[in-house]
């Protein structure tokens, strides 16, 4: 499908069409109408006497609403038309699209109107990956409905097409004839409604409802006041990206609140990783994203040994997924365990959630889920009995080879661009296991009361920095190995995993100035961002996935880490360039872009087959506000440390929420006056 | 596809481990009744009423609705008690029917994972 794509979502419900909101997909385009991992919808075409439809405008209303204007004919030259038709559609359970036709004539208009119906019933893994079905179709024609079915053994998944006119329905779809009077018009409306027996009876909610519970989000959030104004059009364009990712999946637990899915059109599931950073850089904004978190995570902790799903004790979710591949465990997503990260993760999330909110009760509601989580890393993680947390798959069929957040099979490489045999021990992880240690430590000694378990932790995190200082360190180079391999020789590329390293706080105070200068150092800072893997090294790409691409998530975290050792204005550097690349996206982060030099694109280059929008870089720009304005919970107060990037004279965020009930955090900054004009004031080309 | 286990259990045997096991730590977040139908190839339903206590298990045969229901034939409840198959994939797979409280039935399968590791 060429063109511009139109996307709408509430939840793990989505629908992605063209320009005109018709669907013609093929096996491995991601369009149609999803709902948990299931395509439902693969073909919807509206045609008027025959023609397809132009697009004159889209209008996007909402996140899960959006007008389409289009008129007959599909011929180069404009002529005017007779008729215009405005398709309005808005997610539901499926969706709902309403259909006007007017007739700008002085005489009656005889159409005839079709609506084209089909789907493939693809699980989201068929498309990603092109596989071709097992079951069989069918479709029936009942009373003034369309109804679309697939089935395989006991597995079955329905689509219902209902107009709410009179209708000639076949089994490929509705075929309306109207007879519109002079400058007169025609509606119908169509519910498209998707079934999983699983999952009876969920309903959309109503446009109302959508609305109100977006206002209430937004009102939730603290304010932003800003003299930068592109800063403004990011804050909401996040917080209302991070609305349309919001999820309740009811086989997650029917928990009070949401957590995020992680990302259009791949990810509309639970992640632990993604859910968690998430939920992290979120924190002071919606904390009720974090809670969730937790307790969903929690429900899913592993408890026992399971190859196939890469499953062990206390061991927290990779993903969950809903689709039939899953069903038939042809893929282990039910779910699958596959990340080194997430269990220390879960453990920083819950003191970091702790601190900020003060809710004791749910540290002390996990204390068994945290412990298991800590006894993983120690026992299950430990894959070389060095004290190291590694990983290698044992579903070596569809389990994961990289279970680092940067999971593609190319992302960990030596400097001259071969690759380590496994396991493997990135230096992140051993920086999030050191932050668990010392974080569990606090919680067991203030709300546990177990502060012989809180003095181990603490030795051992004592033990684990020192080891980590010596064995990942290069002392020739000044950085962390990105890796350690199976036989303990250091993985030399230089890569922005360095700059977790920073916010775990397993960098030794000696060292982190050079660490600070290898980030905003030319061979990593594009400019924009700090990419994934340095300039320079075997296997750089500026567009490969995990190998020179900027990911705004990464660049948030980094930024966070340099203000953790002092480094407040490399951080706000950082945040000036991601923040900058927001406006070329609308407010909009993309998952990635280019790893190019800024001073050479002037741009940033959007990554060809980037999620957007994406949980993680929907946070970042919040985290970024946070580590500019230093906000640091401190006991019963919030404290504030303002470092602005030149650009920004004044920013206040209001009613930050926390154990302080709300607080006014403020900073202000510097602002270069008789700039060129004429240009998009940016701010890191004003600091440059 | 999933390790396969050559031990065959019978839902006498399940849930007789069940109830013997009398408290479970891993469920100590779980509270509420969950109501197991077993459908034998006659048709013939055995009803099964795990009540759930913060990790306390009582099991008997009443006849109550349940906060939450689990519905299966006989030969899907020996590959779910074998391991063979989880009791998610088995929910998605539509060889299990679910409805009522969503987080009583995430922690429910948790009882099946335990029923697995019993074995010898």
């Amino acid at each position: 499908m060429s063109g511009r794509l139109v996307n709408i979502l509430d939840g793990n419900t989505f629908v992605v069409s063209d320009e005109s909101g018709d669907v013609e997909a093929n096996l491995t385009d991601p369009t149609g109408l999803f709902s948990f991992d299931t395509r439902f919808l693969s073909t919807w075409v509206l045609t008027v006497n025959g023609e397809r439809l132009n697009p004159l405008s889209v209008d996007d209303l909402h996140y899960f609403e959006t007008r389409f204007f289009l008129v007959p004919g599909t011929g180069t030259v404009y002529v005017d038309s007779k008729q215009s038709i405005t398709r309005v559609r808005r997610v539901t359970a499926g969706f709902h699209e309403e259909i006007t036709i007017m007739n700008h004539d002085s005489v009656p208009a005889e159409l005839r109107v079709r609506l084209e119906a089909g789907s493939d019933f693809a699980d989201l893994f068929e498309v990603k990956d092109a596989l071709a079905k097992q079951g069989t179709y069918s479709a029936r024609v009942e009373a003034n409905r369309l109804v679309l079915r697939y089935e395989r053994d006991t597995f079955w998944r329905e689509t219902a097409v209902t107009p709410d006119q009179p209708a000639a329905i076949d089994e490929h779809g509705l075929t309306f004839d109207v007879r519109i009077p002079p400058h007169g018009s025609w509606r119908v409306a169509v519910d498209v409604d998707t079934s999983i027996p699983v999952l009876p009876g969920r309903r959309g909610r109503s446009r109302d409802a959508m609305e109100r519970g977006l206002e209430r989000w937004i009102a939730g959030a603290p304010k932003l006041d800003c003299d930068w104004e592109p800063l403004a059009a990011t804050y909401q364009r996040s917080l209302v990206d991070l609305a349309a990712l919001r999820f309740s999946p009811p086989i997650a637990g029917g928990l009070r609140h949401n957590l995020p899915a992680a990302g259009l059109p791949w990810f509309m599931t639970m992640f632990g990783r993604d859910s968690i950073l998430t939920s992290l850089q979120a924190l002071p904004f919606l904390p009720e994203l974090a809670e969730t978190t937790l307790q969903a995570l929690g429900d899913w902790q592993g408890i026992q040994r399971d190859d196939f799903r890469d499953e062990d004790p206390g061991r927290i979710l990779h993903e969950l997924r809903y689709g039939e591949l899953t069903a038939f465990e042809e893929r282990p997503h039910s779910p699958y365990y596959g990340a080194a990260d997430a269990t220390p993760l879960f453990v920083v999330l819950l003191d970091e959630y702790e601190r900020w909110s003060g809710d004791r009760r749910l540290v002390r509601e996990l204390e068994p889920e945290a412990r298991a989580a800590l006894r993983w890393i120690d026992e299950y993680a430990d894959l070389q009995g060095n004290g190291y947390i590694s990983y290698k798959r044992r579903n070596e069929e569809t389990g994961l080879e990289n279970q680092c957040w940067k999971d593609s099979w190319d992302s960990i490489s030596y400097s001259d661009g071969t690759l380590p045999g496994f396991p493997r021990a990135t230096c992140e992880l051993q920086g999030y296991a050191y932050d668990a240690k010392v974080r569990a430590a606090r919680m067991a000694r203030e709300i546990w009361h177990d502060p012989d378990f809180a003095d181990q932790l603490e030795r051992e995190a004592a033990a684990l920095k020192r080891r980590f200082n010596k064995d990942f360190w290069l002392d020739d180079r000044g950085y962390y190995a990105l890796a350690l391999d199976a036989d303990g020789r250091q993985v030399d590329a230089l890569s922005s995993n360095i700059g977790h390293l920073l916010w775990s706080g397993i960098v030794e105070k000696s060292k982190a100035r050079s660490i600070a200068k290898h980030l905003l150092g030319p061979r990593l800072f594009s400019g924009w961002g700090v990419r994934t893997l340095a300039e320079g090294e075997g296997r750089y790409n500026p567009v490969g996935y995990h190998v020179g691409t900027v990911w705004p998530f990464d660049n948030s975290f980094i930024a966070w880490g340099l203000r953790r050792y002092g480094f407040k204005h490399e951080a706000a550097q950082i945040a000036a360039g991601i923040l900058d690349a927001a406006v070329f996206f609308d407010g909009r982060l993309p998952e990635a872009f280019g790893g190019y030099e800024r001073s050479a694109t002037k741009y940033p280059v959007q990554y060809p087959t980037a999620c957007s929008p994406q949980a993680w870089s929907s946070g970042a720009p919040l985290l970024l506000l946070r580590t500019m304005l230093g906000l640091e919970p401190n006991s019963d107060h919030l404290q504030v440390d303002p470092a602005l990037p030149v650009g920004i004279g004044h920013l206040a965020l209001l009613d930050v929420p926390g154990r302080w009930g709300k607080f006014d955090a403020f900073g202000r900054g510097t602002v270069r006056v008789n700039g060129r004009t004429g240009l998009r004031q940016q701010l890191a080309a004003a600091s440059r | 596809m999933p390790a396969v286990h050559g031990h065959v259990t019978q839902p006498e045997e399940f849930f007789a481990g069940l109830a013997q096991r009398g408290r479970e730590p891993l469920l100590e977040k779980a509270t509420g009744v969950i109501r197991v139908e077993i459908v034998g190839a006659d048709g013939a339903v055995e009803r099964w009423i795990v009540a759930i206590d913060h990790g306390d298990i009582a099991v008997s045969h009443r006849n109550v609705a349940g906060d939450c229901r689990l519905r299966m034939s006989h030969e899907v409840f020996e590959r779910i008690a074998a391991g063979e198959l989880s009791a998610r994939a088995g929910m998605l797979r539509g060889a299990i029917e679910a409805d009522g409280d969503w987080r009583l039935l995430v922690l429910s399968q948790r009882l099946f994972q335990l029923g697995e590791e019993r074995q010898p």
